[in-house]
C-alpha cells in the first residue's frame, strides 16, 4: 500500500492536464489562424528586407535593360502592413493583402516602378516559401490553409 | 525478495510526468524559435554573400583602373587570400557566396558578377560595375605572372586569370 502511494499522479494535476488538453485542443483551429498570419507577415518583411538590399547596392535580375539598373542606394523598408480584402468567394479564404512601404532618396525616384516590383516579388517569394517549398516563379496571389495573400510595395522618395 | 529491490533500486531517478510535460513544451518552444532564427540567418548570409560579390568586383574595377592610368609596364598583384574564385564560386558552404565566372564586358566597359538566385526561390542577380579601359584581354597565368595580375603592355590591359574565373567578352 505504501509503495504503491509512491509516484502517483495526484488527482488535481489529471484534471488540470485534461482541463488544458481540452483548452489547446478547441483553441487549436484559432491557434493556427493566428500562427498563419504571423508566419507570412514575418516572411513577407524578410523577403522585402531581401528585395530592399539587393536593389540597394544596385543589383539586378537577368533581363533588366539598363535603364531600369539603378544605382546604389538605400532603400528602408519603412512599413508593413495587412490589408483585409473580405473573403474569396471560390475557396472560402480569408484574403489580405501585405502592403510594404519602402522609403528611397529622390535619386531613385524614376526607378520607383522596379523597385516596387522587387520588392513585392521577393515578399511574395519568402511567403511562398514559408508555406509551399521554393519559389518557381510568377505573380499569383500565395494561399495558406486559411488565406489568400497578395502583396503591393509603395515606395516614396525624399532627401538624399 | 528480488523484486521489491528492484523496484526500491528503481524508484529513485525516476522522470516524473510532470517533468516530461515541461521538457516537451520547452523542447517544441526552442524548436519553434530555431527555425525562425535559421530563416533570419539565411536571410543575413544571402545579403552578405552580395555585398561581398559586389566589393570583389569594385576591387578588380579599381585594379584594371589603377593599371591603365599608370601607363605600360604597370602590373598589380592581387593574391588568392583577396580575390579567391573557387571560394566565391562555391555554394551550399558557410564561406561560399555562389557567384558565377566574372565576365568583363569591354564593349559596354563593364564588369558584370552574377550571383544565384535566393535559396527560396527567384532570379539570378547581376551587378555591373563600370571601368575605364575598353581593350582588355585575358590569358592564362604563368609562373611569371601568377593568377590574378593586371598588366598594361601599352596596347591592352591583359588580366592573368584562368577562363573559369574570368572572361572577357
Amino acid at each position: 500500500m505504501r509503495r504503491d502511494a509512491k509516484g502517483q499522479v495526484a488527482l488535481e494535476f489529471i484534471i488540470i492536464v485534461g482541463l488544458v488538453t481540452l483548452i489547446v485542443v478547441t483553441a487549436y483551429p484559432v491557434l493556427q489562424k493566428q500562427i498563419e498570419l504571423n508566419k507570412a507577415l514575418t516572411a513577407a518583411r524578410d523577403g522585402a528586407a531581401y528585395g530592399a538590399s539587393f536593389r540597394g547596392m544596385s543589383y539586378y535580375t537577368s533581363g533588366t535593360s539598363p535603364a531600369n539598373r539603378n544605382p546604389p542606394g538605400v532603400l528602408k523598408i519603412t512599413k508593413v502592413t495587412l490589408i483585409p480584402q473580405g473573403v474569396e468567394e471560390a475557396s472560402g479564404k480569408t484574403m489580405y493583402q501585405i502592403r510594404i512601404d519602402v522609403r528611397a532618396p529622390n535619386y531613385l525616384s524614376s526607378y520607383e516602378n522596379t523597385i516596387e516590383a522587387s520588392i513585392r516579388n521577393y515578399a511574395r517569394s519568402y511567403v511562398y516559401n514559408a508555406f509551399n517549398g521554393r519559389y518557381q516563379g510568377g505573380f499569383s496571389p500565395v494561399y495558406t490553409n486559411y488565406y489568400k495573400f497578395t502583396f503591393s510595395a509603395n515606395m516614396t522618395s525624399g532627401g538624399g | 525478495m528480488v523484486l521489491r529491490r528492484w523496484r526500491e533500486r528503481h524508484n529513485e531517478a525516476q522522470v516524473t510526468l510532470e517533468g516530461i510535460l515541461v521538457s516537451f513544451i520547452a523542447l517544441f518552444l526552442i524548436l519553434s524559435l530555431v527555425n525562425l532564427q535559421w530563416e533570419r540567418f539565411y536571410l543575413a548570409r544571402e545579403a552578405g554573400e552580395g555585398g561581398e560579390i559586389k566589393m570583389a568586383g569594385e576591387l578588380l574595377a579599381q585594379g584594371i583602373n589603377t593599371v591603365y592610368a599608370n601607363g605600360e609596364g604597370f602590373s598589380m598583384y592581387i593574391p588568392p587570400d583577396v580575390l579567391n574564385y573557387s571560394r566565391m564560386q562555391a555554394s551550399g558552404s558557410i564561406t561560399g557566396l555562389g557567384m558565377s565566372v566574372i565576365t568583363i564586358n569591354t564593349s559596354s566597359r563593364r564588369i558584370i558578377l552574377s550571383k544565384g538566385p535566393s535559396r527560396t526561390g527567384g532570379a539570378t542577380w547581376n551587378i555591373s560595375i563600370s571601368i575605364i579601359p575598353e581593350s582588355i584581354a585575358r590569358l592564362n597565368p604563368t609562373s611569371e605572372y601568377r593568377e590574378t595580375t593586371i598588366y598594361n603592355n601599352g596596347t591592352s590591359i591583359i588580366i592573368y586569370a584562368s577562363s573559369g574565373n574570368i572572361k572577357v567578352v
